[in-house]
């Protein structure tokens, strides 16, 4: 009897969910029809109704590697620091994971408003993409901090012990054990961090701008597939098929840097962690 | 019954004063005492071999000889240990040193997620032993003593987790032995393999204790008669572990002080 109920309740679970994403396969499909090689070389024409979306992409992939500029280094010390903080029971340590979360839960739009304040005006890098970038990282770095931190967690809980009894330094223990065997963590909470960079648009209106312009450079302002896809739905009539396009695109985008991410952090950046550390222990042998 | 509960059945001097020497080693997790005032010497070069019932805290008295206590937050261990002469518990005393001098062996096998060779390099290049060459020659030798050559030279790159697990529980201890130490510390390292596995491991146990100190934790009363030189049991009194007895493992087994360990070691308790 509860068997059955509950076959029935995730079973009807499960295809809600397929149906929401055939929705989204159906409507991005239709946007294949204006998606041609020209999409992805042009700069837009009539607001958008027309041309490509080639700044678009350009600005996008400028802010995702700004962002992870700031994320991966500043988030696995971070995460790192909290697990050994954890071993050595610092004192604090929760009063900083609870801000680490509350910042994870802040509405874009307010750190949109950090962002314009700290990058654009404080620092005066006015509207560019650089202010943009630094903002996505700022909002994106708590949830790859908690994220990776999970992973390492499990590690130090697996390998602590064992590398402690053989007198392992900690150094060796962190880079040549727990992070290497992070790796498939911190890909994960990257490819997480990615999307909603990718995704998001209120905190960029206010620092990278919304110009459909070519950058030329970090310094520029610019205008994100998404932000791009919001103007093209709300404010351009008839821009529903470029939207959808762009949507598609975006997607596509999405995809692709999954896939790098996990050739950076996953398996394979296992690999580089890897060859790093080698490196460096040789010279000291 | 024994009036002493720590009797001791042999008088240690000379060139067999003791490797370990603990002395009241007091255990306790937050508030619980776990193991209380055991005093207990391990011989060098011999098989001291600890039984006793599950949660009577002999992984934890092993843990505390290497100090792996420190590990756990709410640990709080009082009395004394001296290992190789040196205080241990003393302010200042070089831990990684005496890790180095101390292997020590888990339950189960406790192999990094590196490949079979830089498990076994690793640890000797952190801890600056040899050059490249004499650790390549290093592991070749350990491994032969191991009886793992034959079986792993053509995949020295694999993934260690690759292997069986009793070919995993002798590389732990052909890592821990690569460092050299004087003493290994054994916690049940048979109970999760096979007969014939844990039989291999034994062997390796008796030919090791030609070169090195061993404490060996079992349940396995036909393993702890096969193996040990002296015998340590521990017993429950009052919510905590306590040492019944301990002396020579042919006078344990043959003639007990106490009621408790005839009974244990005849197999008619736990
Ligand atoms: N990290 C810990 N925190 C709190 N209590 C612990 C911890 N580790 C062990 N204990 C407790 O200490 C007691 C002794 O544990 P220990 O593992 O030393 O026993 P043991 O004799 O090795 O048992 P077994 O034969 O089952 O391995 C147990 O009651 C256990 O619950
Ligand atoms: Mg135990």
């Amino acid at each position: 009897m509860t068997d059955r109920w509950s076959a029935w309740i995730t079973g009807t679970a499960a295809c809600l969910t397929v149906a929401v994403l055939a929705w989204i396969a159906a409507d991005l499909i239709r946007g294949v029809g204006v998606v041609r090689w020209q999409f992805f070389v042009h700069g837009p024409e009539d607001f958008g109704r027309g041309g490509g979306v080639a700044p678009m992409i350009v600005a996008s992939l400028w802010l995702v590697l700004i962002s992870w500029a700031v994320v991966i280094p500043l988030g696995i010390l971070a995460a790192t620091a909290l697990v050994v903080g954890r071993l050595h029971q610092w004192p604090g340590l929760r009063w900083v994971e609870w801000a680490l979360d509350l910042l994870a839960a802040t509405p874009s739009v307010v750190i949109g408003l950090f962002g314009n304040a700290f990058f654009c005006v404080a620092l005066g890098l006015g509207f560019s993409l650089l202010a943009g970038g630094l903002t996505l990282g700022c909002m994106t770095l708590p949830l790859f901090v908690r994220t990776t931190q999970i992973g390492l967690q499990a590690a130090v809980t697996q390998h602590y012990a064992t590398a402690s009894a053989l007198g392992l330094a900690l150094p060796t223990t962190l880079l040549r054990i727990v992070l290497p065997a992070a790796g498939p963590a911190m890909s994960a909470a990257l490819i997480l961090a990615t999307g909603r960079s990718l995704a998001e648009t209120a905190a960029l209106i206010f620092t990278s701008g919304y110009v459909p312009r070519m950058p030329l450079s970090a310094f520029d302002s610019g205008r994100s597939l998404s932000v791009h896809v919001y103007d093209l739905a709300m404010n351009v009539s008839g821009g529903d098929q470029a939207a959808r396009g762009t949507a598609l695109v975006l997607v596509v985008l999405l995809l692709a840097i999954n896939a790098a991410s996990r050739l950076l952090l996953g398996q394979h950046g296992i690999g580089i962690l890897h060859s790093v550390n080698v490196g460096r222990s040789n010279t000291r042998a | 019954m024994s009036p002493n509960p720590n009797h001791q059945k042999f008088t240690i001097t000379g060139d067999d004063a003791p490797v370990i020497d603990i002395r009241d080693l007091t255990a306790r997790y937050g508030g619980r005492t776990v193991l209380r005032q055991v005093s207990l010497q391990v011989r060098p070069l011999r098989i001291l071999t600890i039984v006793g019932p599950s949660g009577c805290g002999k992984s934890t008295l092993l843990a505390s000889i290497n100090r792996l206590t420190d590990l756990i937050p709410d640990c709080h261990i009082t009395g004394e240990i001296r290992v190789e002469g040196q205080p241990i518990f003393q302010r200042g005393y070089d831990v990684r040193s005496l890790r180095r001098r101390i292997g020590w062996i888990a339950q189960r096998p406790t192999p990094f997620p590196l490949s079979i060779w830089e498990n076994l390099e690793l640890p000797m290049r952190d801890h600056g032993l040899g050059d490249r060459r004499q650790r390549q020659q290093r592991i070749e030798q350990v491994l032969h003593r191991v009886g793992l050559w034959e079986e792993i030279r053509h995949r020295l790159h694999a993934a260690a987790t690759e292997l069986s697990g009793g070919q995993q529980q002798r590389l732990c201890i052909a890592r821990a032995i690569l460092l050299q130490p004087t003493i290994l510390l054994l916690d049940e390292p048979c109970s999760h393999l096979d007969p014939l596995s844990a039989q291999r491991i034994e062997l390796l146990i008796k030919e090791l204790r030609q070169s090195m100190t061993i404490v060996l934790v079992t349940h396995h009363l036909a393993q702890a008669r096969r193996l040990a030189d002296d015998l340590a049991f521990f017993w429950w009194r009052d919510g905590a572990g306590e040492l019944v007895e301990w002396g020579a493992a042919k006078e344990l087994f043959t003639q007990p002080q106490h009621r408790l360990t005839d009974a244990y070691l005849s197999g008619d308790l736990g």
